[in-house]
């Protein structure tokens, strides 16, 4: 019905000329955009993986855990959830849905790295990767991040460990934003990073020349 | 008859393009709100809300302008989807012309991220071989501005 009448329209703003041309094609383009707006935020709110589906978006961590992982105290304490946020990026920072990254200290580190419950992803450039990383780790160096989201083994719902050198360097937080961002629901920052791991004399692993 | 042909392909390859582009986005919402949030436009406070209504805009106007190819070479004086095969049109460069400036001014900030252009299906197109914002992608935008003429053209 509607369309027939901007069809009806159509042929007066022939002779309307531009004044017209502009008000109907703006008002179908507005009903349009609308109209598409509304079923995209329904969209978002019905399918699964969608943006206002709280499980996805929030990336509370450590609510999906691999099977067996125990979250040890303190990661998920409101405190250091905050202190994660606050930090954020400025894009993500301000989204109600904002994905938060859990900052984890070496100890907690180590006890993940014992117990292989955690992918660990070292942040740092490809060489300083080389020479030496917890064995184990991926390297994906932040500068080839972006904004684009690594897919990692083990999938999303995996808790990944992001590190870079020490608590100084921002490759980690690049990182572990894009991870969260990408739907990572577990994303840990170990803030002490590699300085702190190869001093305390943890494994370490080089890459084979 | 060139000139319906002109118009076909044109509604042809812009509705299949958005169309594409759309369904990568819709089907992975929050690493396509992660790509947005990435440009820092938008306010964190809205992203949810753009990322979740853009991808279903391009999706919408890629599939009228798809809808509307074979009525490229109708003779009918009555158009069949009238007034809305240009204005999706008018949808399309409008898009269009947003995504050149968001791209333009990331590229001159020197940002190098994501474009999410054609996100997860990207790696399987031709025409997304490149995904990091650069001036190929700004200029591929303006190559299908152009191709939004001839349906505007024709809806005049």
């Amino acid at each position: 019905m509607r369309s027939r009448r901007l069809v009806g329209r159509r042929r007066e703003a022939r002779r309307g000329g531009l004044k017209r041309y502009v008000l109907d094609h703006g008002r179908a383009v507005a009903i349009m955009v609308g109209a598409s707006c509304a079923a995209g935020v329904a969209y978002n709110f019905i399918h699964p993986r969608g943006i206002f589906v709280p499980e996805q978006v929030s990336c509370a961590p450590e609510r999906k855990t691999v099977t067996g992982a125990v979250p040890p105290a303190g990661e998920v304490s409101p405190k250091a959830t905050r202190t994660a946020s606050g930090q954020g990026t400025k894009a993500v920072q301000h989204a109600s849905h904002a994905p938060v990254v859990t900052p984890i200290t070496l100890e907690q580190a180590k006890k993940r790295y014992d117990e292989h419950n955690a992918l660990f992803v070292d942040a740092r450039a490809r060489s300083l990767y080389d020479m030496g990383h917890i064995p184990g780790a991926l390297s994906v160096p932040s500068s080839t991040v972006g904004s684009r989201v690594p897919s990692l083994p083990g999938g999303r719902d995996s808790v990944v460990v992001v590190y870079c050198v020490s608590p100084d360097c921002d490759e980690a937080e690049i990182v572990a934003k894009a991870l969260a961002g990408g739907g990572y629901s577990s994303v840990l920052i170990f803030k002490e990073g590699w300085n702190a791991w190869y001093d305390a004399g943890y494994p370490q692993q080089k890459t084979s020349p | 008859m060139m000139g319906n042909i002109l118009v076909a392909a044109c509604r042809l390859l812009l509705g299949l393009i958005f169309v594409v582009a759309a369904a990568g986005k819709l089907a992975k919402p929050v690493q396509f709100m992660g790509d947005m949030a990435a440009y820092e436009m938008v306010p964190g406070a809205v992203l949810p809300w753009a990322a979740s209504m853009l991808p279903m805009v391009e999706a919408v106007a890629g599939l009228v302008l798809l809808a509307g190819v074979p009525f490229a070479f109708s003779r009918s004086k009555r158009p069949v989807l009238g007034i809305w095969l240009t204005s999706a049109a008018w949808a399309v460069a409008g898009m269009l012309v947003m995504f050149i400036v968001a791209l333009s001014v990331v590229i001159l900030q020197g940002k190098s991220l994501d474009c999410g252009c054609f996100d997860m299906l990207g790696r399987y197109l031709p025409i997304a071989h490149s995904s990091k914002v650069d001036w190929g992608i700004v200029g591929r935008d303006f190559v299908m501005l152009a191709m939004a003429v001839p349906p505007l053209w024709r809806g005049r």
